[in-house]
């Protein structure tokens, strides 16, 4: 039976609960435990006259829950390394906080006793919690405050000792309430989006360490055994899963997207990067890659460590960049320095930011300069100019340092393009910055940029996978045509991912039908293929009733008029726009939505109780 | 153009075709006599291409090119391995 740990930051106290075993089987775990318990104190808040609309994402009547799901931890599940962190709001978007991170702290957290970590309140002083075989306390962090990621990290396992053990933090940037601070793990491994680790921050919480050697159970271990050989199997002997991504891991993404012709370049002005080449996954192979590194547990290992020998950009050690962060910190801002890219986003892990949105923020920042809408006085020297790769370096201390030009850098670029007149130019949805796919070249990734109840995001719903990678099958990108259903078929999926918590890498090899059989066998359900993508609807369901009290409609189902207005103007998807009304009205009428919101037959239907 | 592990196979990132024109087939029998005669049977699979290959024709995949494919004397053609991320 797994287990609930309750932190009230305000009165210090800690509680525990057993999971509700009938939620479980309705929401599985992870994300969707997580999106559950988050709408019941969204209840409980309107039931004492709180509107969900006034609860301020930097308060303490915001709750976190770091999530892991029934295949967390287990040895021989596929990719089971990761963990989920909710929240009620975010500080960058106003709406629902959520960021996945892979590493060690998932499974570490289970064996340490507990499934899901909910953390309510804010403390008046710096503290850190540890969570040492189901024995749960509160520390003073004043020594940790100011601290970097990496110190923090190791201090803290030095400290705490004991066999499986692992640390998330916030680093600086968390702590002076930069909108795109994260959560981080294990040095180099992230819960990027959507701002959580100024939620931490404001929480004054420092840290989360745990450690533990608490077994896992398997209902059905006989059972188990013979499916988890028979998936790993599958993804072994699959060419992205087994081949692909472990020797080139994700940055091999750059030639394939640009070739396609959707590769934003200069703050999306763009798709087509004449120079992308040099900063590919081939060039990084080639070289700054030292050697792979898994997170726990995953047989795909396609996390990087590299090495930068000399020159200003040295670096001796560092893990990534992954092929969004060499996106957003190079093709987006122009940076062609491949090694200015390593240290700008080993600077954002040291910092704790997401390179996603800090690099889409910095971009805009560029385009607005160039354009002469930023006054000088304001950039206080800092040559913010597109392909600047020391400027790059230094908007990424300032930022988390709120120093200079940093201190609107840190508002995320949403605030940032409207503090100086020029709002078009923050290429996000709801707030948050969109990662590394221009949709004037693949369509249905627009729908799910739109429609992603996170903000612009692409892992909600990565119709990336059969629109340019063929994956299932290969659908035709630059029509709008059928897009509605494969997006939607991707978002439900993912929750299904999410609340399983492993990686969503697992699905270039396995389908909904591999999961329900490996979860039947783990949970001892009987479930089916029909009945886990229906859980994935009701999470995405649920998650959307939420965002739409925060007072998110249809019309903020939007793209930037970049994307559906200015035509693409070079290269393969020349002339092209994105057609969203068109898109987004076939996808509410899939959905059962009106206006963007799930309709009340919908909610019976997925036997949600308001 | 090659990408990633035909890229590290073939030793060149690019190769220039002396080539007037035609389908998909005669393009890569004549790549081949730069890259070897090996390399056909990396993208042909008989008469059809490999499904484990993405092959863009001037950035649209050839999959989604409706009827004949034709290369122009001035086209770019990539070849990619399977390949993901995210």
């Amino acid at each position: 039976m797994g287990k609930i740990l309750h932190v009230d930051l305000s009165s210090g106290t800690i509680t525990e609960e057993p999971l509700d075993m009938e939620i479980a089987r309705k929401y599985l775990g992870g994300k969707g435990y997580a999106v559950y318990l988050l709408y019941k104190y969204l209840k409980e808040y309107e039931a004492e006259g709180i509107s969900p609309k006034d609860i301020d994402p930097l308060g303490p009547e915001n709750v976190v829950i770091f999530a892991t799901g029934p295949g967390t931890g287990i040895p021989g599940f596929p990719s089971p390394g990761r963990y989920h962190v909710m929240a009620l709001r975010s500080p960058l978007t106003g709406s629902i906080g959520s960021a996945n991170s892979g590493g060690e702290f998932g499974p570490f957290m289970k064996f340490a006793g507990y499934d899901l970590i909910v953390i309510k309140g804010a403390s008046e002083k710096p503290v850190y919690l540890s969570v040492v075989n189901g024995k749960a306390e509160l520390h003073d962090a004043s020594d940790l405050w100011g601290k970097n990621v990496f110190d923090t990290c190791r201090i803290l396992k030095e400290r705490i000792g004991g066999k499986n053990t692992s640390v998330a933090c916030i680093g600086p940037a968390g702590e002076n309430l930069v909108m795109m601070a994260c959560i981080m793990n294990d040095d180099h491994r992230a819960a990027g989006r959507t701002g959580l680790g100024a939620v931490l921050g404001a929480k004054k919480l420092k840290a989360i360490v745990v450690s533990g050697e608490k077994e896992v159970p398997i209902a059905k271990p006989e059972e188990y055994k013979e499916i988890s050989k028979k998936l790993l199997d599958v993804m072994r002997q699959n060419a992205v899963t087994g081949e692909g991504l472990p020797k080139y891991g994700t940055a091999i993404l750059v030639n394939i997207i640009n070739q396609n012709g959707l590769l934003p370049f200069k703050n999306w002005q763009t798709g087509v990067n004449p120079e992308a080449d040099k900063i590919s996954g081939e060039t990084m192979e080639k070289e700054y890659l030292i050697k792979r590194r898994p997170c726990w547990g995953c047989t795909i290992a396609c996390g990087r460590v590299t090495r930068v020998e000399s020159g200003p950009y040295q670096i001796l050690y560092s893990e990534g960049p992954e092929y969004e962060s060499v996106w957003a910190l190079g093709s987006d801002t122009g940076v062609t320095a491949l090694d200015a890219v390593i240290k700008a986003n080993h600077l954002c892990d040291e910092l704790g930011m997401d390179p996603i949105s800090l690099g889409s923020t910095i971009a805009s920042a560029m385009e607005l300069y160039e354009k002469g809408y930023i006054p000088e006085e304001d950039l206080q020297g800092l040559d913010l100019r597109f392909g600047n790769p020391a400027a790059l370096v230094e908007a990424v201390w300032r930022t988390a340092y709120k120093t200079g030009f940093g201190k609107y850098l840190a508002l995320g670029s949403k605030k940032l393009c409207e503090r100086y007149g020029h709002p078009e130019l923050s290429m996000s949805v709801k707030g948050l910055e969109m990662p590394a796919y221009d949709p004037r070249g693949a369509k249905g990734i627009g729908l799910n940029y739109a429609t992603a109840n996170r903000g612009g995001c692409h892992v909600t719903g990565y119709t990336i996978s059969p629109e340019i990678l063929g994956i299932p099958e290969k659908i035709d990108p630059l029509t709008p045509e059928g897009k509605a259903k494969w997006v939607k078929i991707f978002q439900d999926f993912t929750c299904v991912v999410n609340s399983t918590v492993n990686c969503l890498f697992t699905t270039f090899a396995l389908t909904a039908k591999d999961y329900a059989e490996i979860l039947s066998a783990v949970t001892g359900w009987d479930l089916t293929e029909d009945e886990i993508m229906k859980i994935g609807e009701r999470i995405y369901n649920l998650e959307r009733v939420m965002v739409n009290k925060y007072g998110f409609t249809g019309k903020d189902d939007m793209l930037p008029d970049r994307l559906t207005k200015e035509p693409m103007p070079e290269g393969p998807a020349k002339g092209q726009v994105v057609e969203l009304e068109k898109m987004k009205k076939e996808y509410y009428e899939l959905r059962g939505w009106v206006d963007g919101a799930p309709t009340q037959e919908k909610l019976r239907e997925l036997e949600i109780e308001l | 153009m090659l990408f990633a592990s035909l890229r590290e196979k073939y030793g060149v990132k690019e190769v220039e075709i002396n080539w007037s024109g035609g389908g998909l087939k005669e393009f890569f029998l004549e790549a081949s006599k730069k890259l070897g005669s090996e390399f056909l049977s990396e993208v042909f699979e008989g008469e059809k291409p490999r499904d484990d290959r993405i092959i863009l024709v001037d950035g649209r995949n050839i999959k989604d090119i409706r009827g004949k494919v034709r290369v122009k004397p001035e086209s770019v053609v990539a070849v990619f391995p399977p390949m993901a991320g995210g």
